[in-house]
């Protein structure tokens, strides 16, 4: 797939494309979905084989156990749902995790981001879940070309992998050779004067985006990093940035506090004596626009500028 | 006939001397499903071809055991079970390599042979049966019921569920205990073809696993009435045994009660051809 910088296209939009264009050239790969397909878009696969494609209906648990059985017959499932829905198949996923698997899940519809459909519908402890898996890989793409590079890496690495979308469309910010890997970060602003880094993924890197355009303005330069690879993190990367910054880090997520990147970030640096402050979803949201949800949140661009401001 | 009973004999010492030996395990509730998993695995499977998951992972020294009476697994390497750095672990995880997924979260076997079936019914395209052995406890967990909607739905006439009907739990019989019809009501109801059996009658456990891949569009459920303890007289039946190893006391009286056991011998289990 070919995407134009700027363009708008939701990072689930682009799994499901991802997918389509994977299944020709690899037989391997199988789909299930529990039942959303036209909003994980699995459906893109299921039309393009249908063959491949398995409706799994509304029932996560017994997905991810379907999903764990066809990895032991050599194929590579990608299995789909909302990511708040995928925590009551949490055991599933855990007993997956002890049987050396190779299995692919897709949670859709992560954070505050949705929006309207209120907060029994957002995923927001998703990535505190799959990071407390032994062996798991977490990434969390903030635009369609690191998704379909992600979704690609996912297919060709064996293991349980993790892939974080988000429903409304943001701007693609990567060129279509842009490379990826799992374990990899990427640096979009820097300049030799900044004085904090903020670390972010998927959503809320486009608020860091805006936050440092704006910071910049107000004499402030601040480093933005996408750690779209959440686990295993670019601890290196990171900490060069960290260390090349005041030794002082934001991260800002749209998940809840506990358990997300900014804890993961945190983990990682906080014993080099790196300085961490986290932005993430502490409060108990309801319906509302992304915009207004982000903003109650505290992890809108303009809560990042107001905390670089009180940090620096 | 004979002969599944001599190797049901040397499994069930298996079970009792490799639970005492680790003074630890679940040998109650892997004797109730001995006779069952003897008639599979030594009259019926196909080794590295069919598929057998232990949906109730707590009978693995049942499963273990198995392997052992079929040469695969020495008993030496047996009598690891439970022990730090022993791929013969408490629940079978695929550290032992004849154990394809973890298990032992119960309800969840079922959605894991389901894949498999689906795998070789829809993309292999093969004849391989995948059998799940379920406990009757473990069929309050609404995972398996979701599994059993969706096996139905995909006429997967390849999966074999077979229930192992103890009647008690770990804390307290189960509900419906030996109501094997209300097990069969609600498989049917689900869109199983059903066989209720004696579990420990070899005359009645063969037919019925004959029909294994021959239910024209249905998955198979074996509804089997057993016992918790089966053969070991003061053990059968008894709540309070659940997750229990014998003393050496009672493990001596126990080996006593099961008869004789010819142990030098193993038993082949059969290879696809």
């Amino acid at each position: 797939m070919d995407y134009k910088i700027g363009e708008l296209v939701p990072t689930r939009l682009a799994y499901g494309q991802a997918l389509a264009e994977l299944g020709a050239a690899n037989k391997q790969i199988v789909v299930l979905d529990a039942e959303v397909k036209n909003s994980t878009y699995a459906e893109l696969f299921a039309k393009a084989f249908p063959e491949r494609f398995f409706e799994m209906f509304i029932a996560e648990q017994n997905m991810i156990g379907v999903g764990l059985g066809l990895s032991k017959c050599n194929k590579i499932p990608f299995v789909s749902t909302f990511a708040a829905f995928l925590t009551r198949a949490f055991d599933q996923i855990r007993m997956a995790a002890y049987s050396q698997p190779n299995l692919k899940i897709c949670g859709s519809h992560a954070g505050v981001s949705i929006g309207e459909d209120g907060s029994s519908q957002m995923g927001l402890e998703d990535l505190a879940m799959m990071r407390a898996l032994p062996g798991s890989t977490v990434l969390y793409p903030a635009d369609a070309i690191a998704t379909n590079k992600l979704v690609k890496l996912m297919a060709d690495h064996s293991g349980l992998d993790y892939l974080r979308t988000t429903r409304p469309p943001t701007p693609v910010i990567y060129k279509n050779d842009e490379e990826f890997i799992i374990g990899g970060s990427h640096t979009l602003i820097s300049s030799a004067t900044d004085q904090l880094t903020i670390v972010a993924a998927g959503i809320t890197l486009h608020q860091a985006i805006i936050a440092a355009e704006k910071l910049e303005k107000a004499q402030l330069p601040v480093r933005v990093i996408d750690a779209y690879s959440v686990k295993p993190l670019d601890v290196t990367g990171l900490q060069a940035a960290a260390q090349a910054t005041n030794n002082l880090v934001l991260i800002v997520e749209d998940h809840r506090i506990e358990g997300g990147l900014g804890e993961a970030v945190a983990g990682s640096l906080a014993p080099l004596g790196i300085k961490i402050h986290c932005l993430g979803v502490d409060k108990i949201p309801g319906s509302g626009k992304a915009d207004e949800l982000m903003a109650y949140e505290n992890i809108s661009a303009n809560a990042v500028v107001r905390m670089v401001k009180s940090l620096l | 006939m004979l002969e599944l009973k001599e190797i049901a004999r040397l499994v069930r010492y298996y079970i009792l001397t490799c639970t005492t030996k680790a003074g630890s395990g679940h040998p109650t509730s892997s004797l109730s499903a001995t006779d069952l998993m003897v008639g599979l695995m030594f009259n019926q499977f196909r080794l590295g071809f069919d598929r057998l998951i232990f949906s109730k992972g707590h009978a693995s020294p049942l499963f273990y055991s198995l392997y052992a009476a079929a040469g695969l697994l020495k008993p030496e390497e047996l009598y690891t079970l439970r022990k730090f750095g022993s791929a013969i672990e408490g629940h079978p995880t695929p550290k032992f390599k004849l154990a394809e997924v973890a298990s032992g979260s119960l309800g969840q076997g079922l959605s894991v042979g389901l894949g498999m079936a689906l795998n070789a019914k829809y993309l292999d395209k093969t004849s391989y049966l995948t059998y799940v052995l379920l406990g009757d406890s473990e069929l309050a967990e609404g995972s398996n019921w979701e599994a059993m909607s969706l096996a139905a739905h995909y006429k997967l006439n390849n999966l074999i569920a077979i229930l192992d009907v103890n009647r008690l739990g770990q804390a307290n019989p189960t509900m419906h205990g030996w109501d094997l019809a209300a097990y069969e009501a609600k498989a049917q109801a689900f869109g199983w073809a059903t066989k209720i059996i004696d579990g420990h009658d070899f005359n009645q456990i063969a037919p019925a696993l004959s029909l294994a891949g021959t239910t024209a569009s249905k998955p198979l459920m074996i509804i089997a009435k057993t016992i918790k303890g089966k053969g070991v007289s003061f053990l059968e039946d008894k709540d309070g045994w659940h997750g229990k190893a014998l003393s050496e006391a009672d493990y001596h009286l126990a080996i006593k009660k099961l008869g004789k056991i010819n142990l030098g011998k193993t038993w082949t289990i059969k290879s696809a051809n």
